[in-house]
């Protein structure tokens, strides 16, 4: 009988897959749009199950709250909703398979017969205060950079709007 | 208490999906041609990454990891706003975003 | 924590870092103050590069580890900082013309060159990542600043699909590192060199390389090239095709000069060779002058990786004199075409950027065709100008690590190049003019062509100058 955490991540993982391939097969942009919902939450229930339960809240936060949001009205503003241009087209590539299942297939075999050196987690270990700590003493620095990252992503897309 | 489970699934399961969610990713740049689904694609390589630099970081006991995490996020946050402001400024003045229709993005 | 002294240990960092804020700062209430604000972008350049000098013999860690500065980042970040100066010192006449003379522009190039700084001098992964996408994400949005013009939006996009695209290879290449070495700050995967023969370890640094690669523009990832140097505005290629490249090379060849396993140096010479058969076999059949441009610039890429492949003493030395040259004559000549292109009415394409536009400069611009003769005889490796040396140094570097074969062929690639360089010359002093026009040039462009046109007679001439004054990287 697998334990309970097994049968969530297949779940999960299942979840993931299956709709990953929509975002990425779907004919209908909108139906991506949404399939990558589903795989952002997968993920981020996938943390939660790694402990990781600052990144899983951040997760749902930028990624659900933030980036797929602007997508969405990426969408609706370069897709005139009312004719049925909504639909994008495949370009069926031979090379593009190959070389991805070429990645896959290499980092499948290097990955699963290395020994990596597995630490044993620790028990109901909360991470957010440590991650808070961590990023405001020991990653000051990447931290201000991250948010000069930010800083001038909203000064471009403010410069790109502007009309004059 | 959040956390239940007391023990884990290996890290080899996490690492396999992570790989599986960037292949996808890798189809989905390649083969597509609308702008946007691309980079709907970049976001499922991007999300592999992040699952794989938590997994390592959960099981080594180790924040390095998890943080990085962190930083992607950000970055992918700020690439979205760019990245959007792009299609739609090159929308504005040519009311496409196919890259058929694009004549340089071709590769 | 952060402490004081680590301010004391980056000055230069600093000064490109607040200067930026300040731009922004001063922009956002005064919208006429772009003159203001082009001089204190200049003086924070020069400022940077004068304090700079200072930190070549000196050997620091700071910011609790994540970034180092000693003789070889201060090499590097010296020529980025100058690169960023010359083209930053023409591109007012520029964006004036495009009528684009917003101060984002300023600001947007403090930022990439605070972004270079930081990949630079990086100790740590994570501020490698943060660094790069600092500088790809201005460089996406200066690449798109000609918001009208649609070749402009085009090529931003594709620069941003692609950079994005690569950025996910870099990180899961990080992720492989620190999987297998469990840290990621240098200090520690350089410790256990065991480890770097580890199948995991090499496909984590190969996937890492990739995204640097793609931003050196290295075969098989120069494919968006030609085509975003010919959409962007033309200072912005400059700055992208030397300082962007500096910034690369630099973080990455400490990198793989620490980790220095021959199982990477037959691969990176093939990739080398690849790279300059394209780069110069593809400018031979190109009639817009940006995109011959761009494919030698590609061919550059492929001779800076025959001296990083050669993996020695002389690598580092020659990598560097080399981007000197490099940034010299090839920023060179982009200013000279971003002075003879002529501002677009429609909102397509760039016009008087072909080759056929040059009939004839020699008469009508001897001012333009001169300089641009030299830097394009540097390009081509014709002594005695600092690109004939900056070729030697990196071919002999190779034929000390027994890259004999490599070194021939890039000889060899190196003489097809002069062809289209030549053939770019030709048209400009032997054929009869194919309009009167007279380009306007303002001061600062011909200043910025008179420095790097003196420092490429003065480099050519008395190579060991350089050497003389980056002494202690050298030792």
């Amino acid at each position: 009988m697998p334990d309970i955490n097994t049968i969530l991540f297949y779940i999960f993982a299942f979840l993931i897959v299956s709709f990953s391939f929509i975002v990425v097969f779907a004919k209908n942009i909108i139906y991506s749009a949404v399939s990558l919902f589903v795989t952002l939450f997968g993920t981020a229930a996938l943390y939660i199950l790694l402990r990781a339960d600052f990144l899983a809240i951040t997760q749902v936060m930028v990624y659900i709250g933030g980036i797929l949001i602007l997508l969405i009205f990426g969408i609706m503003m370069t897709t005139r909703i009312t004719d049925s241009e909504i639909k994008t087209t495949n370009l069926s590539s031979v090379p593009a398979v190959f070389v991805s299942a070429g990645v896959f297939v290499i980092l499948i075999i290097v990955l699963l017969t290395t020994k990596w050196n597995i630490n044993p987690p620790v028990e109901n270990d909360v991470t957010v205060n440590r991650i808070g700590n961590l990023l405001l003493t020991t990653y000051l620095l990447p931290f201000e950079i991250a948010s000069v990252v930010l800083l001038i992503a909203l000064m471009g897309a403010a410069m790109y709007a502007r009309k004059k | 208490m959040i956390f239940i489970f007391s023990n884990m699934v290996s890290l080899d399961y996490f690492l396999t999906l992570s790989i599986i969610l960037f292949s996808i990713g890798v189809i989905g740049v390649l083969i597509r041609r609308n702008a946007i689904i691309i980079f709907m694609s970049i976001e499922l390589m991007l999300n592999s990454v992040n699952l794989s630099l938590i997994s390592f970081s959960s099981f080594m006991g180790d924040s390095q990891g998890q943080i990085l995490v962190f930083f992607v996020m950000a970055v992918a946050a700020a690439e979205a706003a760019v990245g959007l402001a792009i299609i739609i400024a090159l929308f504005r003045n040519k009311e496409t975003i196919n890259i058929d229709e694009i004549n340089i993005l071709k590769w | 924590m952060i402490k004081t002294i680590d301010f004391l240990n980056s000055i230069p960092l600093l000064i490109i870092s607040v200067s930026a804020v300040i731009t922004i700062l001063v922009g956002s209430f005064y919208k006429k103050s772009t003159k203001y604000v082009y001089a204190v972008t200049l003086i924070a350049l020069i400022a940077a590069i004068y304090y700079s000098f200072g930190y070549l013999d000196k050997e620091y860690l700071i910011y609790n580890n994540f970034l180092r500065v000693n003789n070889i980042t201060t090499l590097f970040s010296i020529i980025a900082l100058f690169a960023v100066l010359l083209s930053t010192l023409s591109a007012k006449a520029y964006i004036e013309k495009e009528e684009i003379n917003f101060i984002e522009f300023y600001s947007l190039v403090l930022f990439s060159t605070a972004g270079m700084l930081i990949m630079i001098q990086s100790y740590n992964l994570i501020t490698v990542f943060v660094g790069l996408e600092l500088m790809s994400i201005s460089f996406y949005i200066l690449t798109g600043f000609l918001r009208k013009r649609i070749k402009s939006n085009e090529s931003a996009l594709k620069y941003f699909l692609l950079g994005a695209f690569m950025t996910g290879f870099l990180l899961f290449g990080i992720s492989l590192i620190y999987g297998i070495t469990g840290s990621m700050s240098y200090a520690n995967i350089f410790q256990d060199t065991s480890v770097f023969k580890n199948p995991v370890f090499l496909i984590g640094s190969a996937l890492f390389m990739i995204g640097f690669f793609f931003k050196m523009g290295l075969f098989p990832f120069h494919l968006w090239v030609p085509d975003v140097y010919e959409g962007a505005p033309t200072t912005i290629t400059g700055l992208m095709s030397t300082a962007g490249k500096i910034a690369a090379v630099g973080t990455i060849t400490p990198f793989i000069v620490y980790t220095a396993s021959d199982n990477f140096r037959l691969i990176f010479s093939i990739i080398a060779l690849l790279t300059m058969l394209i780069g110069n076999v593809t400018a031979l059949a190109q009639s817009n002058i940006k995109r011959i441009l761009a494919f030698s610039s590609i061919a550059s890429a492929g001779y800076i990786l025959v001296g990083v492949a050669a993996m020695n003493d002389l690598s580092i030395k020659s990598v560097s004199f080399y981007l000197l040259a490099y940034t010299l004559m090839q920023l060179g000549a982009f200013i000279i075409v971003s002075l003879i292109e002529k501002p677009a009415e429609g909102i397509n394409e760039y016009r008087n950027v072909d080759i056929e536009d040059y009939k004839g400069l020699a008469r009508t611009n001897p001012q333009l065709a001169i300089p641009l003769t030299i830097f394009l005889f540097s390009l081509g490796g014709i002594p005695p100008l600092a690109g004939f040396w900056g070729k030697y140094y990196l071919f002999y570097a190779a034929i000390q690590s027994n890259l004999i074969w490599l070194s021939i062929s890039a000889i060899l690639f190196s003489v097809i190049s002069l062809y289209y360089y030549l053939k770019i010359v030709v048209y400009m002093w032997f054929n009869p003019p194919a309009n009167g026009d007279v380009y306007k040039i303002d001061s600062m462009p011909s200043l910025s062509i008179l420095i790097a046109a003196f420092l490429t007679f003065l480099f050519g001439i008395f190579p060991q100058y350089f050497f003389a004054l980056f002494k202690t990287p050298f030792k």
